[in-house]
């Protein structure tokens, strides 16, 4: 079964982002799993090798950046998509996270429509 | 029923009835049923109680007080009294373990719900203030309608009209409804909507109390009049080609879709007032320059329609160099400006410098002058008793005569006509107190002498600076950035690629094609004006003649005068604009490159 992972230290964009998907789990079945900080984040990555990563920049022990690099210094997560959660008005962000291989971008607050979208398509491949 | 299993995770359900199993003081088994889905269980037995057997008992695992599933569980007979209490605790443990999720999910989709209302508020008014035109607006919300309710089959959004007070159609998608629309817009349903008695949805309209006639088009609609500050701005319609095709969660998009649409489609009015008010007192600059002088009536009214033909042509040509030159909408209208506003300058010429008709014209034509002074040398000479009174008749006509034909400039000045003019000059009359006067002032000798046409260069000058007028006017205004390019396209209708025009010597490199168009429309008009005060109108192969020389020496642009030629722009506007015996015959293959 193809895992889902969200790393995030707020806990509403957490729980907002779990409930979207599961709108998406009524059509497929794939696991949802959540860490509150980018260490918990990367060490669940790297045990369950998710298809797909929602990743907060800001976050206690290690930030999004480093936890994007992590993933792409990690040959067995070359199939894992990361998509990074920025804030509004944060837009330089972008470009380090271009640098560090992130694939998708999503402005905080978030379109869950968007987010459907993005997932439906990254699971379905 | 509703899904279990997104409410009681299997995860947790094996957690829980784990943590029971190492409790519970006796053996049993337990399966957790929803929607003849097999959830989780305990004991070895777990799944064969999924089949309903008699010695399976049940509890009732409910959601919001509906029936989601099934507790159900087995123990030898001897040792359920034991179990009960465990089971029991299993019973209202899942109870609530689903009615948390229940009230979580529901409060996570109402925040979802506002999330997706902001997304959409959000994409929509940069979507639809993103133009102030009211069709680009209107067809922004309907695509943006269209791509969140695929079932909408057709779409349209009325402008309400102020001063006719009444709607009128500005945009349509989807199907096409013209056989039908006609028979709409006139009927009692249409009238209901514009009025306001048809709105919000209406899932079955052939049963609806106003339907006159039921298209099998137009099933269901949804309706809502578009109002700013309770103000009408215009009505939104959409249909679906089948009944109950709409929710009231397509109808709170709309609603807010259209009121960011609205708020934009005020916005566009409002501009498209202002801008008709700016082009009214374009109008009317180019009204008052053209009424200045008879002769040329009309000229800043037809240069516009010469270069937007010449554009046009430009546009649709695909071959070098004009294979990449676009116009957008914004090009038109700065080129429409630019046009009508190109000899602005002229509202500060003199109009005797602008149809200065011969040399001795001032603000009158000082050959009465000279007719006057031979009068009165003549009668000064008969007083004197000089010559025969019919041999002085005589050579003054002759004298008089060819002082009328210098004044015409339409010849050259020889130099036997120039020691002529300077053997008369010498001729007095006297004043009052009998002091000597020239027949011919030196104002007057110096215009008589002018070797081409009737400018002396002060008036050449006072002619040339209507341009630099045009373009200082031009720019006091503060035109918005997409109107930026005014001043040059209208400024540079004297230039030449050679780099000789006025008032700034521009050359190729710097003059843009539209600048280039202009001074083209600018100088046919010019040539082909019925009628000129200093000469008579010419026929349009003589103007083509003129303009084919000015293209070979760098007058005009050669690729623009081709494309003139070629794309029969000249024939098109001379049979419209020219008089019939000024349309003789052109061979454009004589002028025609290659």
């Amino acid at each position: 079964m193809d895992t889902v992972v969200i790393v995030d230290d707020e806990v509403h964009i957490r729980s907002l982002l779990e409930q979207t998907l599961e709108e998406l789990q009524e059509e497929r079945d794939f696991e949802i799993l959540t860490a509150a900080n980018g260490g918990d984040g990367l060490a669940t990555i790297q045990r369950e090798r998710p298809k797909l990563v929602f990743l907060d920049v800001m976050m206690p022990i290690m930030n999004g950046y480093d936890v994007c690099s992590a993933i792409r210094a990690d040959a067995t997560l070359n199939d894992t998509k990361v998509v990074m959660l920025t804030a509004k008005g944060q837009e330089a962000d972008r470009q380090r996270g271009l640098e560090v291989g992130v694939n998708h971008f999503m402005t905080k607050p978030f379109d869950p429509d968007e987010i459907l979208k993005l997932a439906a398509t990254i699971l379905q491949g | 029923m509703v899904p279990l299993h997104l409410y009681l995770p299997a995860k947790r359900v094996k957690e829980q009835l784990q943590a029971v199993a190492d409790l519970a003081p006796a053996e049993l088994s337990v399966a957790i049923r929803g929607q003849e889905r097999f959830l989780g269980g305990l004991g070895a037995q777990a799944e064969s109680l999924m089949a309903d057997q008699p010695e399976t008992r049940s509890e009732p695992l409910l959601i919001d007080g509906a029936l989601a599933g099934h507790l159900l569980w087995r123990a030898p007979p001897e040792t359920e009294a034991q179990v009960m209490p465990w089971i029991r605790h299993l019973g209202t443990l899942f109870n609530t373990m689903m009615e948390l999720e229940y009230a979580r999910r529901a409060v996570a989709r109402e925040a979802l719900e506002s999330l997706r209302e902001i997304a959409l508020l959000e994409r929509a008014s940069t979507l639809l203030n993103r133009s102030l035109r009211p069709r680009e607006v209107a067809d922004a919300l309907l695509a943006e309608l269209a791509t969140r309710t695929p079932r909408i089959t057709w779409s349209a959004v009325f402008l309400y009209d102020f001063a006719q007070q009444e709607h009128t159609l500005l945009t349509t998608l989807g199907t096409d409804a013209a056989p039908w629309f006609q028979e709409f817009a006139a009927s009692p349903f249409f009238q209901g909507m514009v009025t306001g008695e048809v709105t919000g949805i209406i899932n079955d309209i052939a049963s609806h109390a106003l339907c006159t006639h039921a298209d099998p088009r137009f099933r269901a609609t949804i309706a809502l009049p578009l109002e700013a500050h309770q103000e009408r701005v215009g009505l939104l319609v959409l249909a679906a080609d089948h009944k109950e095709a709409f929710t009231s969660a397509d109808l709170k998009r709309t609603t807010t879709l259209a009121s960011i649409a609205t708020t934009a489609l005020r916005n566009a009015q409002m501009f498209v007032a202002e801008t008709n008010m700016f082009r009214a007192f374009i109008g009317m600059i180019a009204s008052a320059i053209d009424a200045k002088s008879p002769y040329t009536a009309g000229h800043c009214r037809r240069v516009p329609e010469i270069a937007r033909m010449l554009t046009e042509a430009a546009c649709a040509d695909v071959n070098p160099p004009f294979h990449d030159f676009h116009f957008s909408e914004d090009d038109w209208e700065t080129l429409e400006i630019a046009t009508y506003l190109h000899d602005c300058g002229k509202v500060v010429t003199p109009e005797w410098v602008m149809d200065k008709p011969t040399k001795l014209t001032t603000n009158m034509d000082r050959i009465a002058l000279l007719e006057l002074r031979i009068q009165l040398i003549m009668f000064q000479e008969r007083l004197r008793g000089e010559g025969e009174e019919s041999q002085r008749q005589e050579f003054w006509k002759n004298q008089l005569d060819f002082l009328k034909a210098c004044n015409l400039g339409n010849e050259f000045i020889s130099p036997e006509t120039e020691a002529r003019l300077r053997g008369l000059a010498k001729i007095t009359w006297h004043d009052l107190q009998e002091r000597p006067h020239s027949l011919i002032n030196a104002w007057e000798m110096d215009n008589l002498l002018i070797r081409r046409g009737t400018l002396n260069a002060e008036e050449r000058t006072i002619i040339e600076d209507h341009v630099v007028h045009t373009i200082n006017m031009l720019k006091e205004i503060p035109f918005p950035p997409r109107l930026r390019h005014v001043v040059d396209y209208a400024g540079g209708h004297h230039e030449c690629l050679n780099g000789r025009g006025y008032p700034h010597k521009l050359t190729d490199a710097s003059l843009s094609i539209p600048a280039r168009i202009v001074a083209i429309a600018d100088i046919f008009e010019a040539l082909t004006a019925p009628d000129r005060p200093y000469r008579s109108p010419y026929t349009l192969s003589k103007a083509l003649d003129i303009m084919q020389r000015m293209a070979m020496d760098g007058h005009i642009d050669p690729d623009l005068f081709q494309l003139f030629l070629r794309a029969g722009i000249y024939r098109r506007y001379a049979e419209t604009h020219l008089k019939p015996d000024q349309i003789d015959a052109v061979d454009p293959t004589r002028y025609l490159a290659g």
